[in-house]
């Protein structure tokens, strides 16, 4: 590694002005955490009140519900690339076994839909450890504020947005930042998945800084879009700690 | 309770410091003389290692003072922990690696052995091919003790062909006609996946070499001549184009990976596959019928050159001599006939070197036709090893683009010359 020239700031620049992927990557980043605010942490929610909920079994279903985020990023990328396989794929087998041979897509190969067929891997693998926080969230409102509420005549509609949103509201900073930063790092489950293609469709700063790196040897490249991934956390991450410590 | 969380807090932060502090104590090198013993390590693909320990173990019983240490990986993995470990100067005694720019970053890092004087001392010129010695020198040094050599070939099913009427093309127009009656009988003519992008690039390199011929192309991967505006490198991304397009690639070729393609050729679902001499034992080895593929070189104009590229085991700079000398000797006994007889699809072979040229296991029945046309036809440099890392993401990312019509053939053109450029630029 002796030869390395100083460029200044010539890989910035590059990113910046010339190169083709990387407003993509920070794009597929914005597009991701977007679907991860909105999905993430509404189905997490909902699932969440639904297993807040006394019924026979509900500790096998939250553990269920739970189970696929003890998984791996890539292995949970593998099977879902399984299950996505144009030719193999058990989303095409059973849409020809119902008949739907009409739906059958390629699925991952195509660049304006990938992104988010990937992501609903992710959901299935993510939305547990939310959920999780939900739950414990939810278990801290005090069943006499609820009752009151009842005596009182509130729909259901009206506790959840009047009581329990505005109960859970420490609940829903620590998602939020945690799902955020999250989302900016998203990496294993695209390599798995796509690769971050086709055509570099679904490629995230992540996987972008990891492929410059160690698959064509760009160390300055990759260096610069860690800087700006570290930038662009701290952006999330300073006013969280700020949030939390001034609530302390 | 607060000063309890201060404690642990602080039990933390020395404990997270200390585990850095310790990680910059390690060894330089995996392998290395402890006492009287020699530990070699070696990174190899999964492929290389298997069943290798029998091989191991008795190099070991004959060499007391040696051991030796393996670790398999996937094809990118072996990539990517290299690079790491070319970083941080933890490199393994000695890791496979190809030929051209992907061996050639390690020369110019200055983390790879210089060979030359050790291969001078020992009289490798009397040992190894001098073709072979020629793909392993890189930068002026001589960065590997040469594994194999590869040429690859259009492997085709047989069976698909009989049944179709078909024979070996012997011109490009011949060549795309074939493709377009295999496609009419409902058959994926061309085998081929996009991730990563090395495999779809074995076919278009042989269309550049057919608008380019041997001279041109052989200018253009030395930049002597620009890509931008040149004929030859748009008229092949345009039919690489019209192939992505017309359906003679499998469905969802563009988000597939290169080693599940087999999946596709074994049951017949396609008809052809650009591989090397390798692909007879992987055959052999997933216990399909050898006799239903046969090879043919791609047709792409003049003496019909085929692509090639080298294999070989760099050793680490840091290694002492002894070190250096008992990689060696491991490696010329790990590659001895006997061990080749045993173990006959294992090796890339023939075994890169002198008087061991007819040393193929008799079920390879592709492998000696296959050396045999690249020795009268000619070879040419495979594009990802003849190009820099830099030029070759550009390639990927073009071939990629093109393929999904977001590109234009001429934008291909532009955008290679741009890659080149910044390579150039980058010294």
């Amino acid at each position: 590694m002796d030869d390395m020239e100083f460029v200044g700031l010539g890989n910035f620049s590059h990113l910046f002005f010339e190169d083709l992927v990387f407003w993509g990557a920070l794009r597929n980043n914005l597009v991701w955490m977007i679907l991860t605010l909105v999905f993430m942490i509404s189905v997490s929610l909902g699932l969440a009140m639904l297993l807040n909920a006394k019924f026979k079994g509900r500790t096998f279903f939250r553990g269920l519900f739970y189970f696929p985020f003890v998984l791996s990023g890539i292995l949970v990328g593998i099977i879902w690339r399984w299950m996505y396989n144009v030719n193999f794929g058990f989303l095409n087998e059973f849409l020809s076994l119902i008949g739907l041979d009409q739906l059958r897509q390629t699925w991952l190969g195509d660049p304006n839909m990938a992104l988010f067929y990937v992501f609903i891997a992710a959901l299935w693998r993510g939305v547990g450890a939310p959920m999780i926080l939900f739950l414990a969230g939810l278990q801290t409102i005090p069943e006499d504020v609820l009752e009151a509420a009842d005596i009182d005549g509130a729909s259901r509609f009206k506790k959840f947005f009047s009581i329990k949103l505005p109960m859970l509201k420490e609940t829903f900073v620590i998602v939020l930042a945690t799902q955020i930063i999250g989302s900016m790092g998203v990496f294993d489950i695209i390599v798995a998945t796509t690769g971050g293609g086709p055509g570099n469709s679904t490629q995230v700063l992540a996987s972008y800084m990891v492929q410059q790196t160690f698959s064509f040897a760009n160390m300055g490249m990759g260096a610069a879009l860690s800087t700006i991934m570290l930038v662009i956390m701290m952006i999330v991450v300073i006013p969280y700690v700020l949030f939390t410590t001034k609530e302390r | 309770m607060k000063k309890k969380i201060l404690a642990l807090l602080a039990v933390l932060c020395i404990s997270v410091f200390a585990l850095f502090a310790f990680s910059a104590c390690g060894n330089d090198n995996d392998g290395g003389a402890d006492g009287e013993t020699i530990n070699i390590t070696w990174w190899d693909l999964n492929e290389h290692l298997t069943g290798i320990d029998s091989i191991i173990a008795s190099f070991e019983s004959q060499n007391p003072g040696i051991t030796v240490t393996t670790a398999g990986h996937s094809n990118e993995t072996l990539h990517q922990n290299l690079q790491i470990s070319a970083m941080n100067d933890t490199l393994p005694s000695m890791w496979f690696m190809w030929g051209g720019a992907l061996g050639g970053r390690y020369v110019q890092y200055g983390v790879s052995r210089d060979l030359t004087s050790f291969a001078n001392a020992n009289n490798w010129n009397q040992v190894f091919t001098p073709a072979s010695l020629q793909l392993a020198t890189l930068h002026g040094e001589l960065a590997g003790f040469p594994r194999a050599m590869n040429i690859l070939a259009v492997y085709y099913r047989r069976d698909i062909f009989e049944d179709l009427g078909l024979s070996h093309p012997t011109t490009m127009a011949e060549f795309h006609t074939l493709v377009e009656t295999i496609h009419a009988a409902g058959i994926t003519p061309i085998n081929t996946a996009s991730v990563p992008g090395w495999h779809i690039m074995r076919l278009w390199e042989q269309f550049l070499e057919h608008y380019a011929g041997a001279v041109q192309h052989d200018q253009l991967q030395i930049f002597e001549i620009p890509w931008e505006g040149n004929q030859a490198v748009i008229d092949s991304f345009a039919t690489f184009q019209r192939y992505a397009q017309s359906g003679f690639f499998p469905d969802g070729f563009i988000s597939m990976e290169a080693g599940d393609l087999t999946l596709l050729l074994y049951p017949g679902f396609s008809a052809m596959q650009i591989e090397g001499p390798w692909f007879d034992s992987s055959i052999i080895n997933d216990q399909q019928d050898i006799e239903l593929y046969g090879i043919f070189p791609l047709p792409n104009g003049g003496t019909n050159r085929l692509s090639a590229f080298g294999e070989m085991y760099m050793f680490n700079d840091n290694l002492t001599d002894e070190e250096l000398e008992a990689a060696v000797a491991f490696l010329h006994y790990f590659f001895e006939q006997h061990n080749v007889d045993t173990h006959p699809n294992l090796f890339g072979v023939p075994i890169p070197q002198i008087g061991r040229e007819g040393g193929i296991p008799a079920e390879q029945v592709n492998v000696p036709a296959i050396f045999a046309t690249g020795s009268v036809n000619g070879t040419f440099t495979i594009s990802d090893q003849a190009l820099p890392p830099i030029v070759v993401d550009a390639l990927f990312n073009v071939l990629d683009y093109v393929a999904l019509g977001t590109m234009t053939p001429e934008e291909a053109a532009a955008f290679m010359q741009r890659g080149i450029e910044r390579h150039q630029q980058e010294g």
